[in-house]
C-alpha cells in the first residue's frame, strides 16, 4: 500500500527524519491509549498531545479513512493505518559533518520533493571526518560525495593533478 | 778492670738486642704495609668503576634528552608551519569550496596551483626547520665529545674507553633516529599538507556551506542515478498537490523526466 499523496503532505509534511517520525508514532501511541482512559473528546486529546499542523493532519486522514470520531476502537484502527503508510515512506541515509538544522532539514526534504517529486525520510548520521559534502545510500545503493574523499584523492599518489 | 769489661759486653748486648727489636719493627712495618696496599687499590678501582658508571648514565640521559628534544622539534614543525602558512592555507579552503560548489571553471586549476605552491612551501620550511635540528643534535653531539675529552685526560684510561663505546653507540643511535625522521618528514610532506588542508577546510566552512555542498551532493546523485527507484515510482504515481509544500530552497529547477 503507497502513503497517500494527499495525506502525506498534512500528516507527514513536517516531519522530515527517521527520528522524528518515531517520536510522531509514540504521540499516536499515546493518542491510542488515552482515547480508552477516559471520554475526553479526540479534539481536545489531539491539542493536548501534537502540534496543530498534526492535529490537523491527523483529522483529515482519519476522515478520509471514515473512521468514527466517537468510537475509540475505530479511531485506533485508522491511526494504525497511519502508522503503516509512514512506515511505506523511502529512507535515504545521508552522513554529513555537520549537525544539520530544522532548517536545513527541512530544504533537504523539500529537495527531494521538487526534484523527484517524492516524499522521503532522512536518517542523519554525524561524521565530522567527512569535512563536507555527504555520503548518501539509498535502497542499497552509496554515493561517496564527501570532501575528505575528494581531498584524499586529489593527495593520491601519482594523481595529484587529476581534477578534484 | 773485670767489671769495666762486664759493663762493655753488657751495652754490647744490648746494642744488639736494640738492632734486633729495630729490624723486627721494620719487617713487620714491611710487611704490613705489604698486607695492606691491595685493599687500597681494591678501593681505587670500586671508585673507579662507579665513576664510570655514573658517568655512561650521564650520558644515557642526555641521549634520551636528546632524542626527546629532537622528536619535540619534529613535531612543532607541523604546527610552526601551519601558523606561518596559515593564509595560504585558508585560500586553499576557499578555493576548495568554490570548486566543490562548482561556482568557477577555473577553480580547480587555482586549487591545484594554490597547494602545489603550498607544498613546496612547506617542504622548503621542513627542511629549513629539520636543519635546525640537526645543528642542535650536532651541538649536542659536540658536548658529548667535550664530556669525553676531560674525561679521558682526568680519569682512568677505563673511564675513556667506557665513555668512547657509549659514546660512539648514542652518537649512531642519535644519526639513526634523526635520518630515520627527516626520511619519514620527507616522505610525508603530501600527507602532512593533505591534514593541514583538512583541518584547515573543517574549521573553515560555514553552515549555509554545508548545506549547499550537500544540496550540491544530492544533486549529482541524482544524475548519475542513485535515485532512479524513486524517480520509476513518483513517474507511476505523481505527487497530486506538489504546490502545497513550501518550496524555500534555491537549487536550479529542472524539468522531471517523465
Amino acid at each position: 500500500m503507497q502513503p497517500s499523496t494527499t495525506n502525506q503532505t498534512s500528516v507527514f509534511d513536517s516531519i522530515y527524519t527517521v527520528s522524528e517520525l518515531e517520536l510522531f508514532y509514540k504521540e499516536v501511541d499515546l493518542i491510542a491509549s488515552l482515547l480508552f482512559k477516559d471520554s475526553t473528546p479526540l479534539e481536545t486529546i489531539l491539542t493536548n498531545t501534537v502540534s496543530t499542523e498534526k492535529k490537523d493532519g491527523i483529522l483529515s486522514f482519519l476522515k478520509e479513512q471514515q473512521a468514527n470520531l466517537t468510537n475509540p476502537v475505530s479511531i485506533q484502527e485508522a491511526l494504525i493505518k497511519l502508522k503503516t503508510q509512514g512506515n511505506l515512506i523511502p529512507v535515504v541515509n545521508l552522513e554529513l559533518a555537520f549537525e544539520p538544522t530544522s532548517t536545513i532539514l527541512k530544504n533537504i526534504s523539500i529537495w527531494f520533493l521538487r526534484r523527484l517529486q517524492k516524499k522521503v525520510l532522512l536518517s542523519i548520521r554525524l561524521e565530522r571526518q567527512i569535512l563536507g559534502g555527504a555520503y548518501i545510500s539509498f535502497n542499497g545503493l552509496y554515493k561517496d560525495y564527501t570532501l575528505k574523499t575528494k581531498i584524499d584523492k586529489y593527495f593520491e599518489k601519482g594523481t595529484a593533478h587529476e581534477s578534484i | 778492670m773485670d767489671l769495666q769489661n762486664l759493663l762493655y759486653a753488657l751495652l754490647g748486648l744490648i746494642l744488639i738486642l736494640c738492632y734486633g727489636v729495630l729490624y723486627l719493627a721494620y719487617k713487620i712495618s714491611k710487611q704490613n704495609r705489604i698486607i695492606n696496599k691491595p685493599k687500597e687499590d681494591y678501593g681505587d678501582s670500586l671508585e673507579i668503576i662507579e665513576s664510570a658508571q655514573k658517568q655512561a648514565n650521564a650520558i644515557v640521559e642526555k641521549a634520551v634528552e636528546s632524542a626527546k628534544h629532537i622528536l619535540f622539534e619534529t613535531e612543532y614543525v607541523k604546527q610552526d608551519i601551519t601558523r606561518e602558512m596559515q593564509d595560504s592555507l585558508s585560500k586553499v579552503a576557499e578555493e576548495t569550496i568554490k570548486m566543490v560548489q562548482g561556482r568557477s571553471a577555473e577553480s580547480d586549476k587555482e586549487f591545484r596551483t594554490i597547494v602545489d605552491e603550498i607544498k613546496q612551501e612547506f617542504a622548503k620550511e621542513a627542511s629549513q626547520k629539520l636543519s635546525a635540528i640537526e645543528k642542535i643534535a650536532t651541538d649536542e653531539t659536540n658536548d658529548f665529545k667535550e664530556i669525553l675529552r676531560r674525561e679521558t685526560v682526568s680519569s682512568q684510561a677505563i673511564i675513556g674507553k667506557k665513555i668512547g663505546e657509549d659514546f660512539t653507540q648514542v652518537q649512531a643511535e642519535i644519526d639513526e633516529y634523526k635520518k630515520i625522521r627527516m626520511a619519514e618528514v620527507d616522505r610525508n610532506i603530501d600527507g602532512i599538507v593533505k591534514q593541514v588542508v583538512k583541518d584547515t577546510l573543517g574549521q573553515s566552512i560555514t553552515l549555509p556551506v554545508q548545506e549547499e555542498l550537500v544540496l550540491n551532493s544530492l544533486e549529482n546523485a541524482k544524475k548519475v542515478g542513485l535515485f532512479k527507484h524513486l524517480e520509476e515510482e513518483a513517474d507511476k504515481k505523481p505527487l497530486q498537490k506538489p504546490t502545497d509544500f513550501v518550496i524555500t530552497d534555491t537549487t536550479p529547477k529542472e524539468e522531471h523526466a517523465a
